[in-house]
């Protein structure tokens, strides 16, 4: 009897280990598939990796609101947020050195990727200029708009 | 057992594969835009080539810009105070180094007016 009870514990004990094999097989089976899915979904959206960098400023106020020789350092804070970088620049056609704050903003992902460069000069800390250029899609109105303003020849 | 431990084997190997082609596939090399042709903007004038020169000689730009500087030193030097821009970008990378080149092309109205490129590689060739 005691040789039987224990084979008994024996067999219960090896469907129990099976029991618990099976389901960890059935765990791999659903991540495989789960993994599958993941990767067909992300080579579809081309890894699916976003990128943004910086803050966009508003470059339509460079030519609405903020007014050559008289805008503040706080005005343009205002009107652009606050610089990623500060620095100077004497350009060959400047008299003299000016305060330049640098903004940058870049969006996109694995499939394309564009940004906005934008440089502010200050001549005595007043609002003396700017340059910007920028691959972002929607700015292409802006420009429209900036160059019907601004053509002005000296 | 034998045989589900060799299915479990097999899935394991599936599954390796299939990660490290999704790694491989996200690790190859990217590029954004198209190499600017610096090479042909000795055939540019300032002042003369136009709008329709310029596209003929770099191709379409990947964006736009603007610059409006000192009115002073416009003034004092005869430059345009405005300028469009016409931004030509190409960015590449494989996951380790970034190798970009940016061209800029000054217009004034519908007329060129200067440029200014620069680079972080040594792939552009000809130098202006």
């Amino acid at each position: 009897m005691p040789y039987s009870k224990s084979l008994r514990f024996t067999l219960n004990h090896i469907k129990f280990l099976e029991h618990r094999y099976n389901r960890l097989i059935a765990l791999i089976t659903r991540l495989l598939l789960f993994s599958i899915a993941l990767m067909a979904a992300t080579q579809i959206t081309g890894c699916n990796i976003n990128i943004r960098a910086g803050n966009k400023p508003n470059i339509a106020t460079l030519e609405t609101t903020l007014k050559q020789g008289v805008s503040s350092e706080q005005d343009v804070i205002k009107a652009l947020g606050s610089p990623v970088g500060k620095g100077r620049e004497m350009l060959p056609f400047m008299d003299a050195p000016r305060t330049t704050w640098t903004y940058y903003y870049e969006e996109g992902d694995l499939n394309d990727d564009r940004r906005l460069f934008l440089f502010v000069f200050f001549d005595n800390q007043r609002y003396d200029g700017y340059m910007w250029f920028s691959s972002l899609p929607e700015q292409g109105s802006l420009d429209g708009a900036l160059r019907n303003r601004g053509t002005s020849k000296p | 057992m034998k045989c589900n431990l060799f299915i479990y084997k097999i899935r394991f190997l599936i599954l390796g594969l299939l990660l490290a082609g999704f790694l491989s596939a996200c690790s190859s090399t990217i590029k954004y835009g198209v190499p600017p042709k610096v090479d042909l903007l000795g055939s540019l004038k300032v002042g003369v080539s136009s709008r329709a020169d310029v596209l003929m000689s770099l191709g379409e730009p990947r964006g736009r810009g603007a610059a409006r500087f000192s009115n002073s030193a416009s003034l004092k030097h005869g430059i345009a105070a405005f300028h469009d821009l016409w931004f030509y970008e190409y960015v590449e990378t494989d996951g380790k180094k970034v190798d970009l080149k940016f061209l800029l092309v000054f217009m004034d109205q519908d007329h060129y007016n200067g440029h200014f490129w620069f680079s972080s590689s040594e792939l552009m060739e000809v130098e202006q």
